[in-house]
Order: structure tokens, then C-alpha cells, then sequence
């Protein structure tokens, strides 16, 4: 039995590269306790994307290792729901066939109208009540994403592993899914681990915020602890006295992680400019 | 001393103008309407953001300024008269770059120059083609062609070409929506200094907040019906009393702008709320089932 619910524990990857190995993550240590979202931030490209793989499975780790309620992690399993940037429902499924296809799965044992609850159940919980038989092509992108959070947390999964997941959505559209999510785990009280870039967003979601150092060797280089209970309002989370305090200690890590202005002209990095004093070229 | 107009003589006279004006699309079953009762006034160097949700009619509002469309109700006032077509005193930058492939970037605003100065002499209208693409810095770039540019090169061509008509007036449509944040933010800094040096009245429409209070003088909200298919409205005006051009990272320690960041996005998340609200379903009971883990010898799917 181990205190935390998910432990990841000196996690490294090594990529073999014609130009010999290429370590991207080192000595990666970080903890989530049950109930507990942790937002990762870091650069693009700095390998925290590569941290959650491991974690879901997706990518074998080099070294260390993952415990996820008790049980140490070798290979993807429907105990931990993944939302990606891009939803990829199937085109020819409605949405609510798109979530039963995971709860067919996971839930064998069950009638199919126990089933069709579960679907229901989460689609509803996204707000997706009246839109179970639409075609993804009929609903709107935040609709989409909308179903891919719903398809992950059908499975009734330990762990939900978030990578950008509002990342290509437009900017009130990504807000008002946040509210969405943050109301959402704080009643399921699901454990969710979370890749952003997204000072605001991370902020907002998380009870810590784990800053990567960037690649290679990407380790936690600080952890932020977000001292406002969930879920929050996010009205009260932008008057609260400290919040522009920690947005300028996350915005400052990730400056110092980066040492060129061409470094940071290569990565799209939403973090690192609002706060860039790059030259202006029209002066 | 001189003089100073009364406050309502300088308002009297808005550049553009418009007037309960309502839009909607299709007829009979089909009939939709987009937008209804919408006024606004734009003074003369104002630049004024409209902050919308996706799919409310942010562009139908464009073409209404731009004289692309005429509305159904109200009018569409340019300098107090009724505004009947599109004219190069508008300038419009859209989220596509629309540029022509076969043609070099210098080729590309050259085609915009011509369109407005075709009498003037041939050297004068290269130079002022050459100073324009070095306007929005792309010198280096002006022999190449659209589809060997990044997305925010191509934004900076399209919207060198408004710029060529010298246009009193920027229509922009999201022109940084399809770009990465640094590229925006780059070319948001750019925008900012190029209205205000050359004194050009602006409408930018937008859905980023943090964008509308960096740029502009005054935020419009679009407020989107209550329900679907109700047309949006616009009912409230948020003025950004911080000089222009502002500093991004001077920003995050302004007072007043926090107040308003903070103000702007309950107010657009309480519409996108009461939007949403129509349709409120509770999610139905749970059945307790314990989830299974797949290929660990389970019973064959129940049908």
C-alpha cells in the first residue's frame, strides 16, 4: 500500500537517435494523492507530454517507474482515461456510440441499458444531454472535446491524464470548458493529471502546479501549491490576492528556462509571452 | 487657448455608425436570424474590439462594416451617410490569408497598391509597395511565394495588402486566431503600433479577451441569444481607460487592467452560460457497476 494514489518515481526516457541516445526525461519524481489535480507546464517539446505517455502507458519508461493505486503501470489500461488535444471521435458513430464503444469494454458484465446509463450519465454531465445522437460533424469543436472528456470518464477510470486538452480550442470556448471540468472533478472527485502551457488554466484547475525543467534531462524543477479550495469560481480565483503573484512565479520559471529569444521563437509557447520583453521589430 | 468642443459635438459625428441594425440568413422554416437591435458608433482613430463567441455573427458584423452585406432593419452609416458598398477607404483583414499562390509576397501587396494608385507613376507606386511590406517587416521575404511562408508571414501579407490601400478604416476579422501565442502576440504588438502611428481607425473582432484589452480603446461584448437560434445583440461597452500602445508584462501589474480582465470574463462566461442553460438535462443515475478490466477472462459482452 503506498500513501499517494498515483507515484511516479525517478522516471527517465531515452530515445535512440542516429546521433546516439537522447536522454528527454530524468529523475522525474511527482506524487498525486486520491482526488488531487496536479497541473504539469513546462515548455513545448520539453518532454511533459512524453511524461504523461508513461503514465498512461503509451510509451515504456527508461527507468524508474509508475504506481497508480498500488499496482505499478506496463501498458495502457481503461483505469486511466486519456483526453487528448484532438477528441478523434469516430465520424460514423453518433456521440453517444462513440462513448459506449470504451463502456462495452469496461462494463461487459452489464445489460446494455445499464450501459446506455453510463453514457448518458457522463454526456449529461458535460452538458451533452441533447445531443446524444448527433454526428461529431453536426456539433461544435468544444462539443467534441466535450465528448472526449465524457468518453474517458465512462470508464470510471483511477486516473484522468489530460494532454492540452483545450489546446486548440478558441479562447472563450477553452474558459468555458474549464469551468465545465472544474465542476465536474470536483463532484466525481476523479485524480487528474493534467499538460498545459496555459498559466490561467493551470491556476485555475489544479491544487499544485509542477514546473518542468526544460529538455533534455526534463525533470520537476518546483512545485506551486494553489492554496484555493475546489472548484473554484473563477471570478474569486482572478480577485484573489495572491493569484497574479503565482502567475508571475509560473511565467518567471519558464522565462529562465529559456535562454534564447530564438529558443523561444522555435517553441509556440502561449506561457513565456505574456510576459516576453522581446524587441520590438516595428520600433 | 483654443476652444474645446463640447463632449456631444465630437460624438455627433461618429466615422461609422450603426443603427438597429438586424441581419438574418435564409427564409420561411429556414429563416435564421444572426443579429438584431445592434448599435455602435466608432469615432475617428478609435480602436474598438468586439469580444464573441464562436458562431454568434462576429463575421456577418464584419460585412456589415465593410459594406460586403447590407443589413435587413437599421442602418450602416459612414460619415452619416448610408453606407451602399465596399470601398477602399475599408480595409479588411480576414482569419484567411486569401492570397493569391502564384504571386510573391511583393506581388501580392503590389496588386492592392496598383488598385488604389493605378494613375500615380510606376516608381512611385514600387516604393510605396517596398515600404509597406517593410511595414509589417517582411523585407526579407518579398520574393517568396505564399505557400513557402508561416501562417503569421502569410497574416502579415494580408495585412500588408489592407494596408496598401491605405484604408482610414481596419476590419479585422480574428487575423490572429489561426496563429500559435508568440506569433500573435508578435503581430499583436505590430498592429498596436502600426494603427496608432498611422492613425487608423479600427475594429477588431475577436474571441480573446487578454487580445481586446491589450488593443483596443473599447470592448464590445457580442451577446449571444439566450437559445439557439436567437439573434445576438450587442447592450454593453467596456471602456479600457490604459494609454495606448501598452506594454503586455506592464499589464499584469496594472490595477485597472486586472479589474477589467476580471469584469469582461464573468460578464462574456455569464452569456455563454445563459446560453447553455436552455438546455439543462440531469444526468440520469449511475448504475453500480464496477468497471472491469479487458482480456483478464470476463463474460462475453451482453446483448
Amino acid at each position: 500500500m503506498t500513501a499517494h494514489h498515483l507515484e511516479i518515481s525517478r522516471l527517465g526516457k531515452t530515445f535512440t537517435t542516429p546521433r546516439g541516445p537522447f536522454v528527454a526525461v530524468e529523475q522525474f519524481d511527482l506524487s498525486l494523492r486520491t482526488g488531487e489535480f496536479v497541473a504539469l507546464i513546462g515548455h513545448s517539446g520539453c518532454g511533459k507530454s512524453t511524461v504523461l505517455s508513461m503514465v498512461a502507458g503509451l510509451v515504456p519508461a527508461s527507468a524508474g517507474g509508475i504506481i497508480l493505486a498500488g499496482k505499478e503501470i506496463d501498458g495502457p489500461g481503461p483505469d486511466r482515461g486519456v483526453v487528448f488535444q484532438s477528441p478523434a471521435l469516430l465520424p460514423w458513430l453518433s456521440v453517444i456510440e462513440n462513448v459506449l464503444l470504451g463502456v462495452e469494454r469496461v462494463f461487459p458484465h452489464g445489460t446494455p441499458a445499464q450501459r446506455r446509463a453510463i453514457a448518458e450519465h457522463h454526456l449529461a454531465s458535460v452538458g451533452l444531454g441533447e445531443m446524444l445522437e448527433k454526428l461529431p460533424r453536426e456539433i461544435s469543436q468544444g462539443e467534441r472535446q466535450r465528448v472526449g472528456i465524457a468518453r474517458a470518464l465512462a470508464l470510471a477510470p483511477k486516473l484522468l491524464l489530460l494532454d492540452e486538452p483545450f489546446g486548440m480550442l478558441d479562447s472563450l470556448t477553452r474558459l468555458e470548458l474549464q469551468d465545465m471540468l472544474a465542476a465536474l472533478l470536483a463532484r466525481t472527485g476523479t485524480t487528474a493529471l493534467m499538460v498545459t502551457h496555459d498559466v490561467d488554466e493551470a491556476l485555475f484547475l489544479a491544487d499544485r502546479v509542477a514546473m518542468m525543467t526544460k529538455g533534455p534531462r526534463a525533470r520537476v524543477g518546483a512545485v506551486l501549491e494553489v492554496h484555493m479550495p475546489r472548484p473554484r469560481v473563477r471570478e474569486a480565483v482572478l480577485e484573489h490576492p495572491d493569484y497574479y503573484g503565482m502567475r508571475e512565479e509560473l511565467i518567471s520559471f519558464l522565462e529562465h528556462q529559456e535562454a534564447t529569444p530564438e529558443a523561444r521563437a522555435e517553441r509556440g509557447l502561449a506561457a513565456i509571452e505574456t510576459a516576453a520583453s522581446a524587441p520590438d521589430p516595428a520600433q | 487657448m483654443t476652444p474645446q468642443l463640447p463632449e456631444e459635438a465630437t460624438k455627433a459625428a461618429p466615422l461609422l455608425e450603426l443603427r438597429g441594425v438586424a441581419k438574418h440568413y435564409g427564409s420561411g422554416a429556414h429563416r435564421a436570424p444572426v443579429l438584431e437591435g445592434i448599435s455602435l458608433a466608432i469615432g475617428e482613430g478609435e480602436f474598438v474590439a468586439v469580444v464573441g463567441f464562436s458562431g454568434t455573427g462576429k463575421t456577418t458584423l464584419v460585412n456589415l462594416l465593410a459594406g460586403l452585406s447590407t443589413p435587413d432593419a437599421g442602418e450602416v452609416l459612414l460619415r452619416g451617410e448610408p453606407m451602399r458598398e465596399p470601398g477602399p477607404d475599408r480595409g479588411v483583414v480576414f482569419q484567411s490569408y486569401a492570397l493569391l499562390p502564384w504571386l510573391t509576397v511583393l506581388e501580392n501587396v503590389r496588386l492592392a497598391v496598383d488598385a488604389v494608385a493605378g494613375e500615380r507613376h510606376r516608381g512611385e507606386r514600387e516604393l510605396r509597395t517596398k515600404e509597406i511590406v517593410a511595414l509589417v517587416g517582411l523585407s526579407h521575404a518579398s520574393d517568396k511565394h505564399p505557400r513557402e511562408l508561416s501562417g503569421g508571414m502569410r497574416q502579415r501579407v494580408a495585412l500588408a495588402r489592407a494596408l496598401a490601400q491605405d484604408p482610414q478604416i481596419l476590419l479585422l476579422d480574428e487575423p490572429l486566431g489561426a496563429l500559435d501565442a508568440l506569433t500573435r502576440a508578435n503581430l499583436q504588438r505590430e498592429l498596436a503600433a502600426i494603427a496608432l502611428r498611422q492613425r487608423k481607425t479600427v475594429v477588431l473582432v475577436t474571441n480573446d479577451i487578454d487580445e481586446a484589452l491589450l488593443l483596443s480603446d473599447r470592448v464590445i461584448p457580442l451577446e449571444p441569444g439566450a437559445a439557439p437560434g436567437e439573434p445576438a445583440r450587442i447592450r454593453a461597452s467596456f471602456p479600457v481607460a490604459i494609454p495606448r500602445p501598452r506594454d503586455r508584462a506592464a499589464l499584469n501589474h496594472d490595477i485597472e487592467f486586472r479589474k477589467l480582465r476580471n469584469e469582461l470574463t464573468s460578464h462574456l462566461l455569464a452569456l455563454g452560460a445563459r446560453r447553455r442553460a436552455g438546455r439543462p438535462i440531469a444526468p440520469p443515475p449511475l448504475p453500480p457497476l464496477e468497471p472491469r478490466v479487458p482480456g483478464q477472462g470476463l463474460p462475453r459482452v451482453v446483448r
